[in-house]
């Protein structure tokens, strides 16, 4: 064999393999760094005592006037933020947990004087100017023992990884469950068909999938293809609602620290603001970079989404009543289950139902994207009620935002059936994060 | 941006799930696609095709670890684009170094008949490599997929650049007996 394609093929090599060897690097960088932490103290000493002598003053000179801090759980005490000019937000939807998984902790954080910052925000405050007020979401690291509804993170996530290595396995035996059914013909006179294993081979695949799985899905020597995709179908809704249980236990986690970190942050005095379990405090980033806070170990700190923080609505059911969708046109995409195709009337409004319920704390509004042979045209656009749109070429790209309220199943019937509409896709906000304002019509 | 919302990204067609890639991951492609190309022009370039080729593979596929699929497309590439430079104009780079050192194994195994054949052997030598130390296996990993060099694994695990090339040496040796008793050899 060439040397070449057995370094190729090592690229094909487990992902748990891999994912270890980069926690390796990890944990051995913090080992290092932690050295040199001590090396270093003494010079980090001399530094904070010179600034304990002058940031007080930087500070209090430094913070705009963007009203009284306000900590609150709605939306009234924010607007005066949300208007304030000069406050650097992230315009996407990053974030949207407001906690930080070890994952994102151990991949994806750059440090700064002993904060964890998120790049995105370790961006923006490279290129930001003095003055500047940057609108910084603090999430805490998500702590292994916290449990919601008796589960943790990881009892979620060791439930998820088993399911998805049950589908791994039913995806293989698919295929060897043909030659498995057998036995040990296998590997002594061969299959009717051929086929013949080495003992070792057939032994290492038998211990792979189980006693209890091969007699499970191998019933009078035949594979029992239905109980197979059965099982397949039952893992994946299970996934699905173990999604929303990861989520529903993060904002648990996020909420019940939220008041004793918004105090934190206010008795250090920085203006700040919570919403809906999310604590975002406002700072320049000298102020960051100078802001003592205890256990500061314990916070990741990233740009907020003004989303966050805009108004959020209870979700209202559409009715099931409209008819005459050109179905096969649509997909939909969200967060939580991937993307898929919509197979019916039923079908379609179902997904938007869902969609809104899943997102109706955090958007007041959907997105429709549509392909067709050119852009949708503004008079349509208001035919659809949509309030804001970004246009794409290559092909043509139109993304409507319609806010949950305004939603008008049969204008999008009508739009379904163009002809010249080729697919459209319904989603939570994602895409259109530079849309532009739909104007009112003149007169 | 999360991971998921990248893949929603690719799956919508939306051309925002390439630079969001770039933001996130283009430092780490680009290292890998560098370790293999010692060179920081071509590792760019690599980095571009691996963006193209995602872009063409999401959908259908769908992965659930979307840095680590990044990385085999980021690494395939770069092993491809070696191949073609042909190793007189290359020079010494590093991945030349590494698959020099698998060479030392390769030369006693059957190429695979097929792509069944090639699966076995890379479950074969996952099997193996979980029957290393957790540091062995993870040096292992470092090396020969990440293709970095010793001295860059010797200061991330503490230890001599001579501790490391031991390390390889004797997992080296081993992966060639354990293929030798799973019948691979020629």
């Amino acid at each position: 064999m060439k040397k070449e394609e057995l370094f190729a093929l090592i690229g094909d090599i487990n992902d748990e393999i891999l994912i270890e060897a980069e926690e390796t690097e990890i944990k051995n960088n913090v080992k290092l760094k932690f050295n040199i932490k001590w090396v270093s103290a003494a010079a980090a000493l001399l530094l904070i005592v010179g600034i304990a002598f002058f940031v007080p003053n930087i500070i209090e000179s430094a913070k705009p006037d963007i009203g009284p801090d306000i900590i609150d759980s709605g939306s009234d005490g924010i607007n005066d933020i949300l208007k304030a000019d000069g406050v650097i937000w992230d315009n996407g939807v990053d974030n949207m947990d407001g906690v930080a998984s070890n994952e994102s902790v151990s991949s994806y954080t750059e440090q700064m004087n002993g904060w964890k910052l998120e790049y995105k925000l370790w961006n923006v405050l490279q290129a930001a100017d003095d003055g500047d007020l940057i609108a910084v979401l603090v999430s805490r690291v998500y702590s292994d023992d916290f449990a919601y509804n008796g589960k943790t993170a990881a009892d979620i996530k060791s439930r998820r990884d088993g399911l998805r290595s049950l589908q791994i396995k039913l995806l293989d035996f698919e295929k060897e469950g043909e030659w498995l059914k057998y036995g040990e013909l296998l590997y002594t006179t061969g299959t009717p068909d051929g086929e013949k294993w080495a003992k070792s081979l057939y032994d290492e695949r038998v211990e792979y999938y189980g006693e209890s799985f091969l007699s499970k899905y191998i019933i009078d020597g035949e594979v029992a293809t239905d109980k197979m995709k059965e099982a397949y179908d039952d893992a994946s809704s299970e996934l699905e609602r173990l999604s929303s249980e990861l989520t529903a236990l993060y904002k648990a986690y996020r909420t019940s620290y939220a008041d004793a970190d918004a105090k934190k942050f206010a008795d250090a005095g920085v203006h700040m603001r919570t919403n809906n379990g999310y604590v975002v405090i406002f700072v320049e980033k000298d102020t960051l970079s100078s802001l003592k806070i205890a256990e500061k170990d314990s916070y990741v700190l990233s740009l907020a989404s003004k989303k966050l923080f805009e108004q959020s609505l209870d979700g209202n059911t559409l009715a099931d009543d409209v008819t005459g969708f050109a179905c096969d046109k649509f997909g939909f995409s969200n967060l939580q289950n991937g993307y898929g195709v919509i197979e019916s009337d039923a079908e379609l409004i179902s997904t938007l139902n869902s969609l809104i319920d899943t997102w109706k704390y955090t958007f007041d509004y959907i997105e429709i994207t549509v392909r067709a042979e050119s852009h949708i045209a503004q008079d349509e656009l208001r035919a659809m009620n949509a309030f804001q749109v970004e246009y794409a070429d290559y092909p043509a790209r139109t993304v409507l935002c319609v806010r949950y309220t305004d939603i008008d199943l049969q204008a999008l019937k009508a739009l379904s059936n163009r002809e010249d509409v080729m697919y459209i896709s319904i989603s939570e906000p994602l895409t259109a994060i530079d849309a532009e304002q739909i104007p009112a019509v003149e007169g | 941006m999360d991971d998921r919302q990248i893949v929603v990204l690719y799956g919508r067609r939306s051309e925002d799930a390439i630079s969001a890639t770039a933001e996130k991951y283009g430092k780490y492609c680009t290292a890998i696609a560098e370790n293999i190309l010692s060179d920081r022009q071509d590792a760019e370039e690599c980095v571009n095709d691996a963006y193209l080729r995602v872009w063409n593979s999401i959908p259908p596929q769908e992965p659930h670890n979307f840095k680590l699929f990044l990385a085999r497309v980021v690494r395939n590439l770069a092993l491809d684009r070696l191949r073609m430079k042909g190793r007189a104009k290359r020079g010494g780079g590093e991945a030349i170094v590494a698959i020099d050192e698998i060479g030392e194994i390769a030369s006693d195994i059957k190429s695979p008949e097929d792509e069944l054949a090639a699966k076995e052997l890379v479950k074969s030598i996952n099997n193996f490599l979980l029957s290393l130390s957790q540091r062995d296996r993870s040096i292992f990993v470092r090396r020969y997929f990440y293709v970095e060099t010793a001295e860059k694994i010797s200061n991330e695990y503490g230890m001599s650049q001579n501790a490391v090339l031991k390390v390889l040496s004797r997992s080296r040796q081993k992966l060639k007996k354990y293929l030798e008793s799973e019948g691979y050899t020629v």
